[in-house]
């Protein structure tokens, strides 16, 4: 009987459970070992830089060389970056709406845009064999300022993205199960199988439990389509304005209850982007304590069934 | 009426009655003429591999493994009858596969963090190097903590968003 149930139990892993994710792996090789080696040339400049059998002009040129090297690999990485987040976003089942259609084609274009402008700087530097340090530290400065005013927060957007999206496929499976239980649940107290309410309980408990990670998922789906879609509409405006104040007012009662001395002042965007991750964060934990729930639910039944 | 004699000899005679020699060439030859009833004869072992051997393998494989197929179907039918309405065939409480279920989704939820807090941290180092490429040069301090940062980004797994912004606030700190 026991070992049926594995067997039944291994088939229901491997076609029910498996078909749903696609497991991807956590770090891309491919970034690590871009970063390494951008690592390896600034540990090289450093010693090169320290080196005081060599002349000041081989120093010089070792400098334009190795910082023009660092700068095509950086600009190697974001498009790695923008590569691995780009194939997670084709992974995504968006939700069949024109709001979610303009904010997947909002995302993949500034993704492109990003791609486009990193190949095309890429492209000038290695077309141009006779750039001075000056002009390198122009380049490296203007990719420095287009990464952080456009490029961090794209990548960030679309892992929000994709992190509430999954979220919602694991909430789905969590869901499949709680009907499941629910109906073993409604035969065990048909069938007067015990006279115990505990697993009734405790029944309720995980769908409490799914019900706010649900809602909190919901939440955070709500924010990032007014957020990162019609942000022209006045509802839209309206949402987010309201959304600012009361995470700026939260934000300052944390703030002003710190002992932190350093006080700065939050930026609108990036307290909603923290605010959609810490949704996801919980509707997540939320989610792990339901499994929790039922692995006990589990327990309980096979000792009051036995 | 006949007496018993002479039906014993009526019997008797009936011994003699054979076919007629030419009727029984023309029926012996007619069904040795005629095709055989199943279209598939076994083949004779000693002779040569014929087409007729190809099909009798393959229909013979076929019945054996439709009546092995009906076995199985029939086996598992009745195990799943049994079981289905044996009061304490619980599928949804099944132990194993609610462990199972939530290790995979734990494995999904730890990726998909990692994913990002490693992109995060990739992200501000990028940024980091730039910084170095800009300023006059790359100096002591700006490479040990890029080369500090490397454990930081490698020991990532399982870290919350928290914890590795106070990472990297201190790292920032250090080099400021």
């Amino acid at each position: 009987m026991k070992k049926n149930t594995i067997i039944i139990a291994s088939f229901l892993i491997l076609f029910g459970i498996t078909v749903p994710f696609s497991f991807a792996s956590a770090q891309s090789p491919e970034i690590n070992q871009k970063l390494d080696e951008t690592r390896g040339k600034v540990e090289q400049l450093v010693k090169i830089k320290d080196n005081s059998s060599l002349s000041e002009q081989d120093k010089a040129n070792a400098e334009i060389s190795i910082k023009r090297e660092v700068l095509l690999n950086v600009l190697d990485l974001a498009q790695l970056q923008i590569k691995t987040v780009r194939t997670k976003l084709d992974d995504v089942i968006f939700p069949d709406t024109e709001e979610w259609s303009a904010i997947k084609e909002k995302l993949y274009n500034a993704l492109d845009a990003a791609r486009d402008y990193y190949s095309t700087t890429e492209s000038d530097i290695n077309d141009n064999d006779a750039l001075t340090l000056d002009d390198i530290k122009t380049v490296a400065s203007d990719v420095e300022q287009h990464k952080i005013d456009t490029f961090d927060a794209t990548v960030r957007n679309v892992n929000d993205v994709i992190l509430t999206f999954n979220v919602g496929d694991v909430l789905l499976l969590a869901q499949d199960r709680l009907h499941k239980i629910n109906s073993d649940i409604t035969k065990i107290y048909a069938k007067r199988l015990t006279n115990s309410s505990t697993l009734k309980q405790m029944f309720f408990a995980a769908s409490r439990s799914m019900d706010q990670a649900r809602s909190l998922d919901d939440k955070a789906k709500e924010i990032l389509l007014n957020v990162y879609g019609q942000d022209t509409s006045p509802s839209s405006k309206r949402f987010i304005d309201n959304l600012s104040k009361t995470l700026m007012v939260d934000y300052l009662a944390t703030a002003s209850s710190s002992t932190s001395t350093e006080q700065t002042s939050p930026d609108k965007r990036a307290l909603i982007e923290n605010h959609i991750r810490s949704l996801v964060v919980k509707s997540l934990n939320y989610i792990k304590q339901t499994y929790a729930t039922f692995i006990d639910m589990s327990k309980k039944a096979s000792s009051l069934l036995q | 009426m006949f007496d018993d004699d002479t039906i014993i000899r009526a019997l008797q005679s009936l011994r003699a009655i054979e076919p007629d020699k030419d009727f029984s060439k023309k029926s012996r030859l007619l069904i040795l003429a005629s095709p055989h009833k199943n279209g598939v004869q076994e083949p004779d072992i000693t002779g040569d591999m014929n087409i007729n051997t190809g099909r009798w393998i393959v229909v013979r494989s076929l019945r054996i493994a439709s009546f092995t197929a009906v076995a199985i179907f029939l086996s598992v039918a009745i195990y799943y009858a049994t079981t289905q309405f044996s009061p304490l065939f619980l599928p949804g409480l099944d132990q194993s596969s609610i462990v199972a279920e939530a290790d995979m989704v734990d494995q999904k939820i730890t990726i998909e963090v990692e994913q990002i807090d490693h992109f995060s941290a990739v992200t501000k180092e990028s940024n980091q190097l730039l910084d170095g490429v800009t300023k006059s040069s790359f100096d002591h301090l700006n490479s040990s903590a890029i080369g500090s940062e490397t454990s930081q980004i490698d020991g990532l797994s399982g870290q919350s968003d928290t914890q590795l912004n106070n990472q990297l606030n201190t790292i920032l700190q250090q080099i400021q």
